[in-house]
């Protein structure tokens, strides 16, 4: 059962603003497409005979899988970008993050903690700070890819107490962001199911997110354990952690070794 | 403070390392008195478990007495004396709320690697690599036990510290899994492998109301314990298992089938050996033999129990054998906060789980152990140190 409603879909869809040039490519085909490429170009730049028609069809077919554009399918209408389980909220170029995940807390508290935003950096290893200006005017601060940080301000756009939350970066911000917290308390004392969507469209779009994930900063995935954590926080009150424990250094070091 | 750390595959060794520390509010600082190396120890051991890194601190097992709590454990004291289950869990998640302790959702720091592999991740364990968790487990002087407000339960001065180290996996795993057998008076249960579990699973039947108890291995010794403990015995290096169950149930098969042996199951059969070659040559993650035979043996609507650890991938498994007799399985990691009340009540009453234990050392001897342990040579069936 969807917890997204019309209303909710249609309120994030005017908070994103559409890229002149937003992906028509589906998700595997890309793949495929960049590895048929980056192939050409490889076995080009190894035959000079056919070297320029090699590298130019390779260097088409890597754009196209990096960027999820194909110029021929544009021209043609042809779109495969949008996927149905993304389509509550326009495609984009950079990062979309839709998930869910149940807490076993009333929507009370989980709306509460989440309302309060200074908490998510507690959270999502890419948010350094997030300070609030008032009740609906947020300044968020990231570590972006490679180390750079970038800050916008940010504006709660809808509340519907304990049930949702949509905010999105303000107009002339360096990072075209928007977000959306969905409560749902389910039945039977399950507890709550919490949808989070969050989508970046940070300098550099797709092509910036992939080559991130390509060297360990996966946001994605980072939203997600944020996810996670908050859930630790709200059930167990604590965040579960290894860091720092004792580790043994089989001898490398000598007898004073496993001191970290 | 010294642990036994695992170095890889087939090498464990005994390093200085920081003593560990209170890290958050639900955590305590134990003093280990008593720690055992168990069965499963032996896959880590051998490298078939995955996410192991250099340096880990092992042990899963362990009791002793709490020297430091976090300000959120209002139940213990300093100086407390208690066993610590393996499996950590939070108390307060959706699985530890319905009794099913090892599934906790919020005990895993490293949970992402169990769901990738397995769809949806279990709980953390002490000492049992990464993608469980990859907490520094038991086997040294000190440990940190993480909700140490609903884990660690405390012991009568009664039980000896080796009786409690029992109580922290083997003793509550040996009965989840004949509690797993729906036992009913007149059944017959069959268990392989007569190491600790199998053998504390051969007495929780007789609790739980079995006639008869078969016990199926082929060390002499093991088949011994498992006799002292009531069982019949068969040693299936002499005997067709499937041909001698059936013959001593009339032709019906047990009732219940524990497989007590788990992914590195040894045999005596063509498909033994075939697991053996595909699983040295990395095709294949767990060898079934048992596993197999488990599903073949067991009667028409019976229940088939799995304690033994299964990591991987599975291969010729006669599911179609398992379907057709309308059987019933349950496995899993033990929910071993569900069972320590009673067990401990078991202990009290009279049972020495000790019993089983063949060899006592300090932590120092640990590496000699492992290998004594895995080869399973001097009749070594249980080995507890003493840091």
């Amino acid at each position: 059962m969807s917890i997204v409603t019309a209303e909710d879909s249609a309120n994030l869809s005017t908070a994103m603003r559409t890229p002149a040039s937003r992906p028509n490519v589906g998700a595997g085909e890309r793949t495929v497409s960049a590895a048929a490429g980056a192939a050409l170009v490889l076995l080009g730049a190894l035959s000079p005979k056919s070297r320029a028609p090699l590298v130019t069809a390779g260097g088409m077919l890597l754009y196209r899988g990096l960027s999820g554009n194909c110029l021929v399918y544009r021209a043609m209408g042809v779109d495969h970008g949008v996927s149905h389980d993304q389509a509550a909220i326009e495609n984009r170029h950079g990062v979309h993050f839709d998930r869910s995940i149940v807490i076993a807390k009333p929507p009370e508290a989980i709306f509460a903690y989440w309302r309060n935003f200074k908490a998510l950096p507690q959270l999502i290893d890419h948010l350094s700070d997030v300070t609030m200006d008032d009740t609906s005017h947020s300044r968020w601060t990231a570590k972006g890819p490679l180390g750079i940080e970038y800050q916008w301000d940010a504006e709660i756009i809808e509340e519907r107490p304990n049930e949702f939350l949509a905010w999105r970066s303000c107009e002339g911000a360096d990072v075209a962001t928007a977000g959306s917290l969905h409560l749902k308390a389910l039945s039977h004392d399950r507890g709550t199911a919490v949808r989070l969507v969050m989508t970046y469209d940070p300098p550099g779009g797709r092509l910036a997110a992939t080559l991130a994930s390509w060297l360990g900063t996966d946001v994605e995935g980072e939203i997600f354990e944020g996810l996670r954590r908050m859930k630790q926080i709200l059930e167990a009150g604590e965040i579960s952690t290894i860091e720092n424990q004792p580790i043994g250094n089989c001898g490398r070091l000598g007898s004073e070794g496993g001191k970290s | 403070m010294k642990a036994v750390c695992w170095c890889k595959a087939g090498k464990v060794q005994v390093d200085n390392v920081d003593d560990p520390k209170i890290m958050n509010p639900r955590d305590a600082i134990i003093r280990v008195g008593a720690t055992a190396i168990c069965g499963s120890d032996l896959h880590l051991f051998g490298g078939y478990i995955p996410s192991m890194c250099a340096g880990d601190i092992l042990g899963h097992e362990f009791m002793g007495e709490v020297i430091e709590v976090g300000s959120e454990v209002k139940n213990l004291v300093k100086g407390d004396r208690v066993v610590v289950p393996f499996t950590i869990a939070c108390g307060n998640c959706f699985f530890c709320k319905r009794d099913l302790w090892s599934l906790c959702d919020n005990s895993n720091p490293n949970a992402k690697a169990l769901e990738t592999l397995y769809g949806h991740g279990g709980s953390a364990l002490f000492g049992y690599s990464h993608m469980y968790g990859g907490y520094a487990g038991g086997q040294a002087e000190y440990v940190r036990v993480p909700y140490a407000d609903v884990g660690p339960a405390k012991l009568p001065p009664s039980i000896t510290d080796e009786q409690a180290a029992l109580l922290a996996d083997v003793l509550p795993t040996g009965f989840m899994a004949a509690e797993n057998c729906n036992i009913q008076p007149g059944d017959t249960v069959a268990v392989w492998g007569c190491g600790p579990v199998g053998l504390f699973a051969i007495k929780s039947a007789f609790w739980l109301g079995a006639e008869r108890v078969i016990a199926i291995d082929c060390y002499p010794e093991r088949l011994q314990l498992a006799r002292d403990f009531g069982a019949e015995t068969l040693d299936y290096t002499e005997v067709d298992v499937l041909e001698e169950l059936n013959e001593r149930t009339h032709g019906m098969g047990p009732d219940g089938c524990i497989d007590a042996v788990g992914m590195e199951a040894h045999g005596a059969t063509l498909d033994a050996w075939y697991d053996r070659v595909k699983q040295s040559a990395y095709m294949a993650t767990d060898r079934l033999h048992v596993l197999r035979q488990a599903i073949q043996a067991c009667r028409k609507g019976g229940s088939l129990s799995v304690p033994g650890v299964y990591g991987g991938y599975l291969d010729k498994v006669p599911f179609g054998a398992a379907f057709a007799k309308g059987l019933k399985i349950a496995m899993g990691q033990t929910h071993v906060h569900r069972y320590l009340k009673r067990l401990i009540e078991e202990v009290e009453k009279g049972f020495d789980p000790a019993y089983i234990v063949s060899h006592r050392g300090s932590l120092e001897d640990a590496p000699g152990f492992y290998e004594m342990f895995r080869d399973k040579v001097d009749g070594c069936t249980k080995v507890v140190l003493t840091p």
